[in-house]
C-alpha cells in the first residue's frame, strides 16, 4: 500500500530495539528474560539430554540423587530429572499460554472500554470490576472442577478466564490519557477509522505496559496451574511440575524422607516465577520510569571551595560568577549554563528573557542549589549577600532557603496538598523556620493575603475550593512569609489567563517595591518583561549575550539576537505589517559552541572572527553589557558596521 | 445517507460567493460528573467564515473557544445548532462514510506539537495517512506527493525530513508537519487551535506567516484560535471575543482590538503586555475571575466583573447591537436608553 521508506529491522537489531529492546536495558529483566530462555531450551531438547520416559517407573523408587538420577527417582520409580526436563514443557506452555491469552483479552477490553468509553466502557468496566473482586484461587477450583478431564486447554482456559481482569484495568487507565492526547484527536479528525486508531496508534504506545501484564499473568498462570495441580484438581496423568508436587504429596514424600521429589519441583516453579516476575518488574520500571532524586541539593562538582566574604556592604544581593551548570548524562555532561555572571542589586526586578532550553532556568536554580540530579553545578560562585550558596551543607541551605531567599515557579501552585487547609501551609513554612505563637501566625498569614490580593477568609479555604490563579497567589505569599531577601520567579504566570496574570503581576511589582525585594523574573515573554523589569539579561544558548536597563534594550538593543527579538513578536499597536522569526534554532547544548553561538543564524555575523572566536562580555555603555564582536571596536570594521546598520534598521 | 458537502458542491461556482463556514446558534452541553451537573461550553454561537477570511476567536481558558474547534472538526457533536460547509448543511450526527468524507474539507491544527504526533511513527507515515484515506495518493505516489507537502512547510529536502521520527525535529519543525498534515487532505477549512503557543517567541512568527502564506497560495479559510489579542491582530480579518461560552463582541480585527467595544474587551486589551509602556501604577480594573460554567449569573456572564455594570444587565442576556460596519457588541451599553441608567459599582469606574 503505501511505500514510505521505513528501516527494515534485521531480527536481532529487532530484538535490540523493537518493543522487546526494553528487556535488554533493565538489568532485571534481562536476568529473567535469561532464565526463561534456559529453561526452554532445557524442556525442547528434554529427548537429547535424557533418554528415559518421564512417565515410566522403571527405576528402583525412592533412589536419592547422585550419578545416574541427577535428582533421585519418585515413589513409582520415574526419574525426577527427566520429568523436571518434560514437566517445564507443559508448565511453560501453561504459563506463556495463559498469559498470552489473558493479555489478549484484557489489552481488547481495555483498549475498548477506553477508546469508546460512553456506555460500552461502562459495561466492560462493571464485568472488569466483578471479575476484580471475585476471589481467584476458588473460582479457579469451582471452575477447573466443572472442565475436569478437559486437559492442558482447559486449565489454560480456566486460568486465562480468571487473570485477565486486573490487566483489563491497568491497560484501560493508560490507554484513557493516551486517548485524550492530542495525537489521537489528530488522527480521529484525519478521518483515520477506530480500529486502526487502535492498533496502529495506541497499542504501540502501550507496548512497554502490555509487555509487563504479559509476563505478570504468565507468573500468575504458572502459580495457578501449580495450585491447582497440588490440590488434585489439574490433569494428574499430565507431567507438570504442578503434578509432580501433588504426586510427591500423594505419596508422602516428606513423610519418606525423600526431599528431593517436593524441593526439584518447588524450587523450579520459584525459580520460573521469580523469572517472570523480574520481567515483569523490570518492563514495568523501564515503562513508567520515576526519578527518586527529590529533595536532594543540587551536586557541586566544583574543585576549590570559596570562602564567605565577611564584609558584604556595598556588594550586589546576589552575584554570580562565572557560574558553570548543566546536566550529567550517559552521553557526557550537557553545559546548559555556561560562565554567566549576573549581578542583582538590593530592590531590583532583573527580568532574565530566552528561548527554551537557552539555560534560564538551570541558571536560576543551579545558583539557588534547586537543580534536581543529574543536574550539577561545574564550577562558579553563587553569593547571596556575600555568602557562597554553593559552598552551604544541606542542613545550611535549609536554614538560608526561604528566609534569606525563596521561590515561585510555574507549577508551584501544584504543591499545594488538595486535602489540607492552606493556612496549615502557608504556617507550615513559617514554623519550619521557629515562629510557632499562634497568633503571630495568624496575624502574619493575613497579612500575606492581603498583600497578594486574596481576601483572608480564604486562609479556611482547601486548595481544591481555589482558582489556578489564587493558588499561584498563595504560593506567592508563602514565598513571602519570611520576608526573603529575594524571590527567584520562573515563569510564575505563564500558566495563567492574561487578566489574571496581569493582576498577579501587579501585586508582585507593589509588593516588591513596599517591601524592597530583589526578584529575578524569568520568562521567555519579552513584552510583558520589558513592561516588568529594572534590568534585562538575555539569554541565548547558555550564555548572557546582553544585559541593560529594560527600556534600553528593548529601544536600543546591541546584540543582533535581541534586535531580532525584539520584533519577533506581534505588536498590540501601530502598523499592521508582516514581521519575521529569527530562522533557524539553537545549537545543541551537549556539544562545545566554537565561537560566537548566535553564528548560525546571524544575519550579520563576520565570518573567520565570529565563528572562530567567543565574542567577549563587554560594557559598552553605562550599565548595558554585550557579547558581539560588531559592538567592540577592536574588531569593527566599517564595511560590517554599515551592514549592521542596515538589518537593525 | 446523504452526504453533506461532496466534492462537486464544494468547489461548484455558485459555493463560491458562499462563507466557507456559518454556525447558526451552535451550542454544546456537556454532563460533568456522576451528578449529572450541566456545563454549558458553548452558548448559542452564530458566526460566519468567508472564503478566503481569516476569524480569529479570541478568549481566555473556559471561554469555549477550543470546543468550538472541535464542534466544528465533529471531535464532539453538537447539543443544539446548525452548521453550513459552503452552503450545504453538515448534520450535527455524521457518522461513518459520511464523517470521513466531511473530516476531508475540515482540518484541524492542535496547539501542542510535541503531544499532537505520535513519536513512534515517523513523518512520512504521518504525512501519508490523510493522503490514503482521501484517496488523494495512492502506491508510488505517495511519498512523492509526502515530499511536496513538506517543502510547501519549509522542510526541504523533503525526501530527508519524511524519514525522521518527531523527536529528531525542533518544536518549530514539528508544527510545520502538524500544518503539513492538516494541508495533506486539501480541506477548505483550516481550525488552527493556539498553533503557535507552545512554540518560542523566536519561531511564533515564522508560523503564523506560513499559515498567512498558505493561505493565500491555497484560498484556505481559517479559524484561529488565541488568547493572545496581537497574535489576532496580526493573523485575522476579524476577531470574535468569548466570554463563558458567548461571544460578546465580533467584527474587523483592527476595530474590535484598537477599539473595543465590549468591556471585557477592552480589559483584555488593558491585560495585554505593552512594552511600549513601563508598568502603570493603577490596576486593571476587573475584580474577580471567570465564573462558574454550571452556574452563571442570570442577564450578562460579564456583570459581576464589569465595571460598567448597570441594573439591566441582571436582567437578562443582553443582545448583539451593532456598533460599527460588520461589529457587534453584546454590551447595553450600546443601547441609549439603558445606558443612562446608573453605574453599580461607581467606585469600580475608571477614573478618566
Amino acid at each position: 500500500m503505501t511505500a514510505i521508506p521505513i528501516a527494515r529491522l534485521t531480527p536481532l537489531a529487532w530484538l535490540r530495539a523493537g518493543p522487546l529492546g526494553v528487556i535488554w536495558r533493565s538489568p532485571r529483566a534481562t536476568t529473567g528474560a535469561v532464565i526463561i530462555l534456559l529453561i526452554a531450551v532445557l524442556a525442547l531438547l528434554a529427548p537429547l539430554i535424557s533418554s528415559y520416559d518421564p512417565s515410566s517407573g522403571a527405576f528402583t523408587p525412592w533412589i536419592k540423587p547422585g550419578v545416574g538420577h541427577l535428582l533421585g527417582t519418585t515413589a513409582l520409580g520415574q526419574d525426577i530429572f527427566t520429568q523436571m526436563l518434560y514437566g517445564a514443557r507443559l508448565t511453560l506452555l501453561i504459563g506463556i499460554a495463559s498469559g498470552l491469552i489473558s493479555t489478549a483479552i484484557g489489552t481488547a477490553l481495555g483498549l475498548t472500554a477506553a477508546y469508546y468509553g460512553g456506555r460500552t466502557g461502562e459495561v466492560i468496566n462493571t464485568v472488569t470490576n466483578i471479575f476484580l473482586v471475585l476471589p481467584g484461587l476458588p473460582l479457579l477450583i469451582i471452575v477447573s472442577a466443572f472442565l475436569r478431564g478437559g486437559g492442558v486447554w482447559a486449565i489454560i482456559l480456566v486460568i486465562s478466564l480468571t487473570g485477565w481482569a486486573w490487566g483489563a484495568r491497568v491497560l484501560r487507565s493508560q490507554a484513557l490519557t493516551l486517548r485524550n492526547r492530542d495525537f489521537i484527536h489528530a488522527a480521529v479528525s484525519t478521518g483515520e477509522s477506530p480500529a486502526r486508531i487502535i492498533f496502529k496508534e495506541m497499542l504501540p504506545n502501550l507496548a512497554g505496559i502490555i509487555a509487563a501484564n504479559f509476563f505478570g499473568t504468565a507468573l500468575y498462570a504458572v502459580l495457578s496451574e501449580a495450585a491447582l495441580s497440588f490440590i488434585g484438581i489439574g490433569d494428574v496423568s499430565k507431567v507438570t511440575w504442578g503434578t509432580m508436587l501433588y504426586w510427591a504429596q500423594a505419596k508422602n514424600a516428606l513423610l519418606q524422607g525423600a526431599w528431593w521429589w517436593v524441593g526439584a519441583p518447588g524450587l523450579g516453579i520459584a525459580v520460573l516465577g521469580m523469572a517472570f516476575a523480574f520481567l515483569n518488574f523490570g518492563v514495568d520500571e523501564i515503562s513508567n520510569p520515576r526519578s527518586n532524586h527529590a529533595g536532594k541539593a543540587t551536586r557541586v562538582l566544583r574543585r576549590k571551595s570559596v570562602p564567605k566574604v565577611v564584609d558584604a556592604a556595598g556588594l550586589p544581593l546576589m552575584s554570580i560568577q562565572h557560574l558553570d551548570a548543566g546536566y550529567v548524562t550517559p552521553s557526557g555532561p550537557v553545559r546548559a549554563v555556561r560562565d554567566v555572571s549576573l549581578d542583582v542589586a538590593p530592590g531590583e526586578f532583573l527580568g532574565l528573557a530566552g528561548e527554551s532550553g537557552c539555560g534560564k532556568s538551570t541558571l536560576a536554580f543551579a545558583a539557588t542549589r534547586l537543580l534536581d540530579a543529574p543536574g550539577a553545578v561545574f564550577g562558579g560562585e553563587a553569593r547571596l549577600a556575600g555568602q557562597d550558596l554553593l559552598s552551604l551543607t544541606p542542613e545550611e541551605l535549609r536554614r538560608t532557603r526561604w528566609k534569606d531567599y525563596s521561590l515561585v515557579f510555574q507549577a508551584s501552585m501544584n504543591i499545594l496538598n488538595p486535602v489540607i487547609k492552606v493556612r496549615e501551609q502557608v504556617y507550615d513554612a513559617m514554623q519550619a523556620h521557629g515562629v510557632h505563637d499562634k497568633t503571630k501566625l495568624e496575624a502574619r498569614a493575613r497579612e500575606l493575603f492581603e498583600l497578594v490580593g486574596i481576601r483572608p477568609d480564604y486562609l479556611d479555604a482547601f486548595p481544591h475550593q481555589l482558582s489556578g490563579g489564587m493558588k499561584q497567589r498563595v504560593v506567592i505569599a508563602i514565598a513571602l512569609a519570611l520576608e526573603p531577601k529575594l524571590v527567584v520567579m520562573d515563569e510564575p504566570t505563564t500558566a495563567l489567563d492574561v487578566v489574571v496574570q496581569r493582576q498577579i503581576l501587579q501585586e508582585i511589582d507593589q509588593v516588591r517595591r513596599r517591601l524592597g525585594i530583589s526578584i529575578i523574573f524569568i520568562t521567555h515573554d519579552l513584552s510583558l518583561l520589558v513592561e516588568m523589569s529594572d534590568r534585562i539579561a538575555i539569554m541565548y544558548a547558555g550564555e548572557v549575550v546582553e544585559e541593560a536597563p529594560a527600556q534600553q534594550i528593548y529601544t536600543a538593543p546591541k546584540h543582533p539576537y535581541t534586535q531580532r527579538l525584539m520584533t519577533a513578536f506581534p505588536p498590540l499597536s501601530g502598523a499592521r505589517e508582516r514581521r519575521e522569526g529569527i530562522p533557524g534554532r539553537p545549537p545543541s547544548l551537549a556539544q562545545e559552541i566554537v565561537g560566537c553561538p548566535f553564528y548560525e543564524r546571524c544575519a550579520v555575523h563576520l565570518p573567520g572572527t565570529c565563528d572562530v572566536k567567543k565574542p567577549a562580555n563587554v560594557e559598552v555603555e553605562p550599565g548595558h553589557r554585550v557579547a558581539c564582536f560588531l559592538q567592540s571596536p577592536a574588531v569593527k570594521p566599517a564595511v560590517y558596521q554599515e551592514e549592521h546598520d542596515l538589518a537593525s534598521d | 445517507m446523504t452526504s453533506p458537502a461532496t466534492d462537486a458542491t464544494a468547489r461548484s461556482p455558485q459555493a463560491t460567493s458562499l462563507p466557507a463556514l456559518e454556525l447558526g446558534g451552535l451550542t454544546k452541553v456537556f454532563v460533568v460528573g456522576r451528578g449529572g451537573k450541566k456545563v454549558t461550553a458553548v452558548n448559542n454561537v452564530s458566526l460566519h467564515i468567508g472564503r478566503g477570511e481569516v476569524l480569529a476567536l479570541v478568549g481566555e481558558s473556559g471561554s469555549g473557544k477550543s470546543t468550538i474547534a472541535r464542534l466544528i472538526a465533529h471531535l464532539h457533536e453538537p447539543s443544539s445548532g446548525s452548521m453550513k460547509l459552503s452552503g450545504q448543511v453538515v448534520p450535527n450526527n455524521l457518522r461513518g462514510a459520511a464523517l470521513t468524507k466531511f473530516r476531508k474539507h475540515v482540518q484541524m491544527i492542535f496547539q501542542d506539537p510535541y503531544g499532537s504526533l505520535n513519536g513512534l511513527n515517523t513523518i512520512g507515515y504521518i504525512l501519508s495517512r490523510p493522503l490514503v484515506i482521501h484517496g488523494i495518493a495512492r502506491g508510488k505516489d505517495i511519498p512523492a506527493q509526502v515530499n511536496t507537502l513538506l517543502e510547501r512547510v519549509g522542510l526541504a529536502p523533503g525526501a530527508t525530513w519524511a524519514a525522521k521520527k518527531p523527536h529528531e525535529l525542533s518544536g518549530g519543525q514539528r508544527q510545520r508537519v502538524v500544518i503539513a498534515r492538516a494541508l495533506a487532505a486539501r480541506p477548505e477549512l483550516i481550525l488552527a487551535d493556539e498553533p503557535t503557543s507552545a512554540l518560542d517567541v523566536s519561531i511564533r512568527l515564522d508560523i503564523m506567516n506560513l499559515l498567512l502564506d498558505l493561505k493565500d497560495q491555497e484560498g484556505l479559510s481559517m479559524l484561529f484560535i488565541t488568547h493572545d489579542l496581537a497574535g489576532a491582530r496580526y493573523m485575522a480579518d476579524r476577531v470574535s471575543v468569548m466570554y463563558t461560552g458567548y461571544i460578546v463582541e465580533i467584527g474587523p480585527s483592527d476595530q474590535v482590538i484598537d477599539a473595543p467595544q465590549h468591556p471585557y474587551t477592552q480589559l483584555l486589551r488593558s491585560a495585554a503586555p505593552k512594552p511600549d509602556e513601563a508598568m502603570r501604577p493603577e490596576r486593571v480594573e476587573a475584580r474577580g475571575e471567570v465564573p462558574d460554567l454550571s452556574n452563571l449569573p442570570p442577564g450578562c456572564p460579564f456583570e459581576p466583573r464589569c465595571p460598567q455594570a448597570r441594573a439591566a444587565c441582571r436582567e437578562g442576556l443582553p443582545r448583539m447591537y451593532d456598533v460599527g460596519p460588520g461589529h457587534q457588541a453584546r454590551c447595553i451599553l450600546h443601547d441609549p436608553a439603558l445606558a443612562q441608567q446608573p453605574l453599580l459599582h461607581p467606585e469600580r469606574a475608571p477614573t478618566v
